[in-house]
């Protein structure tokens, strides 16, 4: 056994070692957060290729910390908090990066039906926002988180969350006004 | 009331979320432009987002574990190698050394040299065996743990 097999092979029994989060505890936060959180970063990234790879990277994430503070308890509406607090940091590295292309590759085809259409009023409305906006959208109108939570998940302060969703919200609905979907 | 703000606007939000609206709240929301607005936008995105979680079937939690324990005993693994590396930079850069000093001592003093004499020579040969069989051994398991990683 060479030198670098037998660090490998300590590497990985440290790793087996009692983690602080089980497999089963993990399937239950999995199981409840999972779909929402890839919904989030299918409409902020607007590319399912991204949502999928940042959503194992997200958990990934989330294991790595959460077995590292064993002795912090999160409730269920924390968890998930947590959850969408990692998602949206790493959408920001991803930006950061210059990773992000604006095409959207989620619906192709015609459209069916009403649900539908509303599917593709709301995707071509995200797509021309800027993320941050429709990161904002999101987190406040869908996950019904207030303007200090949105701070939290963020990182910015909750004044100019509250301007910038301000400025969002009315773009969106001038937006959605142009494609003929209002209902005022 | 300001137009471009409600102050009962989270308020509606939490209302659309619980489906327990309040008569005044309704009462508001007919005479209040921005609340509308966020109710609308909510209603949208909340419906989008339910249809896009019901289409959506994730990978199982399993594989997501798998993945991740992979990528700790990876970083543990990385973490463990770091002084490893640190010896590989520090070989590297004393062989690179060793190496000059002696082009210089011989450029300097000749192959041939008159300084090398008697007693000396088997010290000088002995010492220079041995600085050249640690420095190769040294260098060749760095190259060659190069290579198996590249491969």
């Amino acid at each position: 056994m060479t030198l670098a097999e037998s660090i490998t092979n300590y590497a990985g029994s440290a790793g087996q070692e009692a983690p602080a989060l089980g497999e089963a505890a993990f399937q239950l936060i999995y199981d409840a957060t999972a779909q929402p959180l890839w919904a989030y970063l299918l409409r902020v990234s607007g590319r399912r290729d991204v949502a999928d790879d940042l959503l194992q990277e997200t958990y990934c994430r989330f294991l790595a910390r959460k077995n590292g503070r064993a002795d912090v308890a999160m409730s269920d509406l924390d968890t998930r908090r947590y959850l969408f607090r990692i998602a949206t940091n790493l959408l920001r590295d991803r930006w950061r990066n210059r990773e992000e292309e604006q095409e959207n590759d989620v619906e192709q085809g015609p459209v069916a039906d009403a649900d539908a259409a509303t599917r593709m009023d709301v995707k071509r409305m995200l797509g021309a926002l800027k993320p941050r906006a429709r990161q904002l959208l999101w987190l406040a109108y869908v996950e019904g988180l207030s303007h200090a939570e949105i701070a939290e998940v963020t990182g910015l302060s909750a004044l100019s969350i509250r301007l910038l969703l301000l400025r969002a919200r009315r773009n969106a609905a001038r937006l959605l006004q142009s494609n003929g979907r209002v209902t005022r | 009331m300001n137009a471009m703000r409600c102050q009962y606007e989270t308020e509606m939000i939490r209302a659309i979320e619980t489906g327990e609206c309040s008569e005044s709240l309704m009462a508001h929301q007919k005479n209040c432009a921005a609340c509308r607005e966020a109710v609308m936008l909510a209603q949208m995105l909340r419906r989008d987002a339910s249809e896009l979680a019901t289409r959506y079937v994730p990978p199982s939690s399993e594989r997501v574990w798998w993945v991740a324990e992979r990528h700790r005993q990876m970083a543990a693994l990385a973490r463990a190698t770091r002084f490893l590396r640190l010896l590989k930079i520090a070989g590297l850069a004393y062989s690179a050394v060793i190496i000059v000093w002696v082009l210089h001592v011989l450029t300097e003093r000749g192959v041939g040299a008159s300084w090398i004499e008697g007693k000396s020579v088997t010290a000088v040969i002995e010492g220079a065996g041995l600085a050249v069989l640690f420095v190769a051994s040294g260098l060749w398991y760095t190259l060659r743990v190069d290579r198996r990683r590249v491969g």
